[in-house]
This record gives structure tokens, sequence and C-alpha cells, in this order.
């Protein structure tokens, strides 16, 4: 696999939100807007990127028998520095995404990139790996995030993080036309589901056709 | 196989004393900026109790027996501010109760509300803090009747503070404590329109007999699992043909609620009630209509007997 492949992989073949249905309590739980998708995917992208790199760079040295507690520590570590950083500079992101930050920890995208990816690959190619499963992880989030904010609130809307500067907004649908429900959970199952439905379709439709060319 | 126990353990030893100095360093740098920003959140709020107020410190509260006071801030040359949090029907209530130095409350901002949307919620309404503002630190409060758990613990918690209060600035004479409002009397139902309930038992005695007779109250209307009827005992002078009293047997309604009915004013309205007169009507108590309800169909059962 070349380093472009291994980028790209996390965008639809191997997204980890579509493809492989890692990590979706969080997103289940906080795509209700685009702001939240957007800094809760780059505190996981962030996350996900140092932990894989450290990962990688202690894969030689670390005893195989505790890989997982050593994971465990390296991951931890890095979600509450995440975690400190949103509270001191991004209060109103902290408050929206509540107790789904230090949720990263138990986020599987990142233990499992860093069980099947980064502790077997150098530390270039898992820093590689951790951008490209982190983008795919937060176009997922966005995806869903974009739809049930605009179905539920009729508003896109995204604002500065750190200074709550409110950089576009736009109604695309009449006050009077939202559909409340996409607030809430069901809205955001019908949504993920749809969705995943799609990106199935779009990964098997090459295979299919390959066979029907033999 | 001792030495590979060992050669983990002090791995994971090393790797978590790095974790831990990692957490510490980046810990050391936010903290400051952390506390400094809950109390820029905390400030837009004690501006709106003292407007006026140019500049706001916290103060230590140290001497609070309730342990409902959370902080304090003091407005200079304005007034104290108390973050109090109590606990209401569902969840903790926080707010912000501001005292001019005079002894006036100047202002009541709920901070964190959790409780029954339409119930509890009504402490944050006009309807509530209006009720509040402009008495003094020595005056009683009184709760919200129908939402008595959330405005009682709102009322206790502004009672902790105006303790600490009155003793920080020497004022005497008590807080006034929690007042419980009289029953508000509702819409009056009409005893002859209603169904009636079922009488129980009777028992003559010369001209008075004594009924023990149910009416179905809020629960049996609304189809709760193993609701009961309330049942009441009324007696009825059947010479006179006037209702003698009417009084509690057993309420089966929801506690708290149902139970409000109990009060003087609503059970004087039956004493002397002529049962032949086809206007006679009850006052039911507002907040608890079922339930009063359900004492005019035993009633209804009673004279129908």
């Amino acid at each position: 696999m070349n380093r472009l492949d291994n980028f790209k992989a996390g965008f639809i073949r191997e997204n980890p939100v579509f493809a492989l249905y890692l990590g979706l309590c969080s997103v289940l739980a906080i795509s209700t807007s685009l702001n939240n998708a957007v800094g809760m995917g780059a505190a996981v992208i962030a996350v996900l990127v140092l932990s894989n790199v450290i990962i990688a760079a202690m894969r030689k040295i670390t005893p195989d028998e505790i890989r997982i507690p050593v994971y465990i520590v390296v991951i931890a570590t890095l979600v509450k520095i995440a975690e400190l950083l949103i509270q001191a500079y991004a209060t109103e992101l902290y408050v929206a995404l509540g107790v789904f930050i230090p949720l990263i920890v138990v986020n599987c995208i990142i233990l499992g990139r860093a069980e099947a990816f980064a502790s077997k690959n150098t530390i270039l190619d898992s820093a590689i790996d951790g951008i490209g499963m982190g983008l795919g992880y937060t176009l997922g989030l966005i995806l869903i995030s974009v739809i049930r904010q605009v179905l539920s609130s009729g508003v896109l809307n995204f604002s500065n993080p750190f200074t709550q500067q409110m950089i576009f907004e736009v109604r695309l649908i009449p006050q009077n036309f939202v559909i409340a429900m996409f607030s809430q959970p069901t809205g955001a199952f019908l949504t993920f589901a749809l969705i995943a439905a799609g990106v199935e379709y779009l990964r098997t439709r090459p295979a299919k056709k390959a066979k029907e060319v033999k | 196989m001792f030495k590979k126990a060992l050669h983990f353990a002090l791995f994971l030893a090393i790797i978590s004393t790095l974790a831990g100095g990692a957490l510490a360093f980046v810990n050391s740098l936010t903290a400051p900026i952390i506390a400094e920003s809950a109390i820029a959140a905390e400030k837009a709020n004690l501006q709106i109790i003292f407007p006026t107020a140019n500049s706001f410190a916290p103060m230590e509260v140290k001497d609070d027996e309730s342990g409902l006071i959370k902080a304090a801030y003091t407005a200079e040359g304005v007034g104290i501010a108390y973050k109090v949090e109590v606990l209401g029907y569902a969840a903790p209530i926080t707010f912000l109760i501001g005292f001019a130095d005079d002894g006036k409350i100047v202002g009541l901002s709920i901070l964190d509300l959790k409780d029954t949307q339409g119930i509890g919620t009504r402490v944050n309404t006009p309807e509530f803090i209006d009720g509040v503002v402009g008495k003094t630190t020595s005056d009683g409060i009184a709760t919200l009747s129908g939402a008595t758990v959330s405005s009682g613990a709102v009322v206790k918690g502004i009672d902790a503070a105006k303790v600490h209060f009155n003793e920080l600035k020497g004022i005497e004479g008590g807080t006034g404590g929690v007042v419980i409002p009289p029953i508000q009397l509702g819409d009056p139902i009409k005893v002859f329109t209603t169904t009636a309930g079922a009488v129980v038992s009777r028992t003559v005695d010369g001209d008075v007999t004594t009924f023990i007779a149910s009416g179905n109250g809020y629960q049996v209307v609304e189809g709760y699992e193993g609701a009961k009827a309330n049942v009441y005992e009324i007696k009825i002078n059947t010479s006179t043909s006037k209702v003698v009293s009417v009084k509690f047997v057993e309420m089966n309604d929801t506690k708290g609620i149902g139970d409000k009915i109990d009060a003087e004013e609503f059970w004087a309205q039956f004493i002397g009630l002529d049962i032949t007169n086809q206007d006679s009507s009850i006052d039911t108590v507002s907040g608890a209509t079922y339930t009063s309800q359900s004492v005019v169909k035993a009633l209804r059962a009673a004279i129908d007997d």
C-alpha cells in the first residue's frame, strides 16, 4: 500500500464511521451542529495523530504482553491534555461537547488504529494513517451534523470556537418547516443509517462491476 | 519470569510517570485560564443582579451551616451575591441571589434548573422571582403552590444565604423563613352534575348518618396501575338535609399534590351544605382539581344513597 492509498483509505473504503462503524457513540450524540462536529473532529484528529506517532515510536520497546495498558495510558494522557486545552481556550465548545471529550479515550477509532496500524508501521506512515482516519471521522461527523442541523433548525451556522464570533449563518429552511426530531437521537440514527447504506452501496459497487466483467 | 514481570512493571511505571509529568505541565498552563473564564462566566450573571457595580471579588464563606452556599461575591459598595445550590425536585438547582448592603433583595437569577417543565420551572418565572426581589433579608418568602418542592428548595437556599448575610451585616430579627401560601381555591364544581362515587358503608346515629364513601381521584381517572379511589368520611344530618362534616379516610392520589385539599378552608365549604339544593357547588383546590372532584363524587354518592 503506498502512502497516498494509505491516506485515502479513511475517506470511503475504510471510513471509520460509515464503513468500520467505529466511534459511533460520540458521532450519534454530538452531531447536532457543525460547530460540535468540527470541534470534536479536530480533537479526535489531534489525539489520533499524536497517539499513532507516540505508539509507533515506542513499538520496538513496548513489550507485547502489556501493549494495551501502555496504549491506554498514552491515549488517556493525550485526551486529558486535549480536554484541558479545550476547556481553557474554547469554553463554549467544552460545554457543548461535555462528557464526550473525556470519552475520546474509549473511542474505538483511536485504540483500533493504535493496535491495527501504529503498532506495526513507521512513525511517518502512522501519522499519515492518523490524519486520514481522523479526517474520515471528521467528514462523517460533519456530514451527519450538517444534515441534522439543517433539518432540525433550518439554519446552518459556524462560529469561531475561540471567540464565539459568528463566521457564517444561513437559513436554508423556513422556521415553520423544520423537523425537530432530527435534533433527537432518533434523527441521529435515521441520518446515520441512510448515509451508511449509501456508503455501503458505493463501497461494494466497484466489486460487483469487476465480477460482471469477468 | 520474575525478571519479566519486573520489566513490565518498570516499563508501565515509566510511561505513567511521563504521562503524569505531561499532564501536570499542561494543567499548570491551563488552570489559571480555566479559573479566570469561570469567574468571567459568573461575572455576566453578577452584572445582571448588580448593574451599577464596577468590580466583583470572590468572598470566602466559612460559617455556612447549611452547606448550600457554593460561592459568594462582593460587589464593591453595592452588596453581596451568593451562589447557592439546593436539591430541587429532579436535580440540583443553582441560583444567584443578590442582597444590597442595606438588606434588600435586589436580584435572583436561576442558573441551572432541570425540574419538571411547566411545574418546577415556574421558579424561573416572574411569578416567583417578583415575589422575592424587593423583599428584605428579614422577610419570609412564600413558596409556589403547585410547585412546592422546587420553590421550597429555592426558598430554603435563599434562607441559608440570608442567615449568612444577616450575621455578616449584624441584621437582627431572623430571616422570616419559608412561608407556605394559603391554598388557592379554583373553579367551582356543582355537586349534582358530577358522577357519583361509591358508598362503602353507612351508620345511622340518630339524625346524623355517617357515610364512608369513595370517589375516583387523579390516579384512577388517569388509569394508573393499581390506582385506588380516595375514601372520605361524610356526615349528613338527615333531618335538616345538611352536611355536617367531610374528612379524609384514605388519600390515594399523588403525595404532595392530592393531599393539598386536606386544608381547613376546603373542608369548611362542605359544612352546612344543603343537599337538597340542586345548585350547590364546591370550589376546587387549584393544583389538586382531580382530588377535589373525588370528594364531590363521594359526597354525591352519599347524597344519592
